[in-house]
């Protein structure tokens, strides 16, 4: 279960964004959790945390492209920002803002920030409250079984609520522990050590019903931000596409990638669309086996 | 946009199309200028080029996420004055009514693929109320552009299947578009669509609370320079860093 962490009680001195992915890149191991979680990888966090200035120096970068181009891009993306990364690890400062009052951007904020929408993780991390009074969390734990689809029933068992204010530290492992964050009073700021181990990659998130212990929907990190150049593919693609596409749907880890390749593929070539029904079939995953067998839904 | 450097290095129309509207300027009343650009690029292979690139890269890195990607489009370059975007547009599911829409930046449309699209345009801009009586229904075909203007036309798309749609776009004139009802012809409702907002909201709330003087100057380029909108966030985190300082 998602576990809270104690840094030394001694003061300690902080440390620069790059001293402390030097030290992640030659102490922790991403297929390892007892190795985010051990004294000395607290211990560091925590030093970071306690260096004021990191994301001031994240956004005068994002602020001096402003006025070249007002697509906020660069390290920024969705509500968070990249500070570092190191061989499979990722450190990311993540935005927990109120919502406008306005009741469309209200909606939209809510969703964009994914407040009270229960999920898992396809990563362990180590996370700690940086700025503000943190989000509220409800956290539950279940068995993680990671080929659940749709509508599956999910043995869930409430494990805590509990809040990430400054200086807090958490940590979460990756697919059993399910939480839904609700909306922070005041705007709030946590860092997050992301550990990409190789599994990960193929996993999917699972979105859950709390109260009906049931997964709602399964999708890939950033999972739509795929789906497009399939679907242009299926419009403008050529042979030599239909050739990347085979390549993809054999062998990406992500079965959502695989999904949409099989499905362009089937929608290119429908004199084929049988064989790569048959071939979408025997996939490893259900969610591929499941397009498949429905004809490969839009 | 991370990676749209490296995508236009890899698709040479792309580069070539980058560099050449990057010399023009586009402002409101020149953005016509662009339009022998555009078409030249519509009707080439270049969209086949980047998307032969992008599955490349899907195939090759297990880590990589197409640049500039959303649901139903790509955006394939956001320039200095400009942003180049592909759409998948469907055909509006059954039981819908269809509606007209202002657009917040001035845009030329055109089709890559063989699915004609039917264009309805009324010329709000231009006067009173007789603009009502005078649609302006067609179809765009393969490789024709139809050049929309923010705050001046209203538009409807309806593509007969899936259709692809190559966009050229200004950067945005205004941070809302009005929805209107395409039997009365009446404002439906104004909808939010600058998706800079949000996040200029999430950089000035963090300037507020983190800037210094060096966010302060920046900010006061991007109140220069930026959509209303921004212009008065920026005004007030700026006012904000000077108080706490």
């Amino acid at each position: 279960v998602a576990l809270t962490l104690y840094p030394p009680e001694t003061p300690q001195e902080a440390i620069t964004v790059d001293d402390y992915m030097d030290f992640v890149a030659r102490e922790l191991d991403a297929e390892d959790d007892d190795s985010l979680y051990a004294p000395q990888s607290v211990a560091q966090f925590s030093r970071l945390l306690a260096n004021p200035g990191i994301v001031t120096a994240a956004l005068n970068r994002e602020l001096a492209r402003l006025p070249r181009s007002l697509d906020l891009a660069g390290d920024f993306s969705g509500t968070s920002v990249l500070l570092g990364r190191a061989p499979s690890f990722l450190l990311r400062a993540n935005f927990w803002t109120p919502p406008s009052h306005s009741e469309e951007a209200y909606a939209f904020e809510t969703y964009f920030n994914q407040y009270q929408m229960p999920h898992n993780h396809r990563f362990s991390f180590l996370t700690g409250g940086y700025y503000g009074g943190g989000y509220e969390t409800i956290i539950y734990q279940y068995e993680g079984d990671e080929g659940y689809l749709p509508g599956d029933p999910v043995a869930l068992t409430f494990s805590q609520v509990t809040q990430l204010p400054k200086g807090k530290l958490m940590f979460y492992y990756a697919v059993r522990d399910v939480h839904a964050q609700r909306i922070p009073l005041d705007p709030s700021i946590s860092l997050n050590l992301v550990a990409i181990s190789k599994k990960a990659l193929e996993r999917p998130t699972v979105l859950f019903d709390l109260e009906k212990k049931i997964v709602t929907s399964i999708a890939l990190p950033q999972g739509r931000n795929y789906e497009i150049p399939f679907l242009l593919a299926e419009q403008v693609g050529d042979a030599r596409t239909v050739d990347a596409l085979e390549e993809i749907a054999v062998t990406h880890p992500h079965p959502m990638v695989r999904g949409y390749a099989f499905r362009a593929i089937s929608r290119m070539c429908p004199n084929d669309a049988q064989v790569v029904v048959q071939a979408a079939l025997k996939d490893r995953h259900p969610y591929v086996r499941d397009m498949a067998a429905c004809g490969f839904p839009a | 946009m991370p990676g749209q450097t490296e995508r236009a290095k890899a698709v040479s129309a792309l580069q070539k199309i980058i560099a050449d509207l990057e010399d023009l300027p586009l402002d409101h009343e020149d953005f016509s200028q662009s339009a022998g650009l555009f078409t030249s690029f519509l009707r080439s292979a270049a969209l086949r080029e980047i998307i032969d690139y992008e599955l490349r890269k899907i195939r090759d890195d297990a880590h990589y996420q197409p640049a500039g990607s959303s649901k139903q489009q790509m955006t394939l370059h956001n320039g200095r004055n400009f942003v180049l975007t592909a759409i998948v547009a469907k055909p509006a599911p059954a039981g819908l009514p269809p509606k007209l829409q202002s657009l917040n930046r001035d845009s030329f449309i055109g089709v890559v693929n063989g699915v004609d699209v039917e264009t309805t345009v009324f010329r709000i801009g231009a006067a009173d109320d007789a603009w009502r009586d005078n649609p302006c229904v067609s179809f765009l075909r393969q490789g024709e552009a139809l050049l929309v203007r923010a705050g001046v036309d209203l538009v409807h798309l309806r593509p007969l299947s899936c259709a692809v749609l190559l966009t050229l776009a200004s950067q945005p004139r205004f941070d809302a578009v009005t929805e209107y009802a395409a039997d009365t012809l009446e404002p439906l409702r104004e909808r939010v669509v600058n998706p800079e907002l949000l996040w200029t909201r999430y950089m000035m709330e963090l300037a507020i609370h983190y800037g210094d003087a060096a966010s302060a100057g920046a900010l006061r380029n991007a109140a220069e320079r930026g959509s209303p909108a921004v212009c008065a966030a920026a005004a007030r985190a700026i006012e904000h860093i000077h108080c706490r300082e």
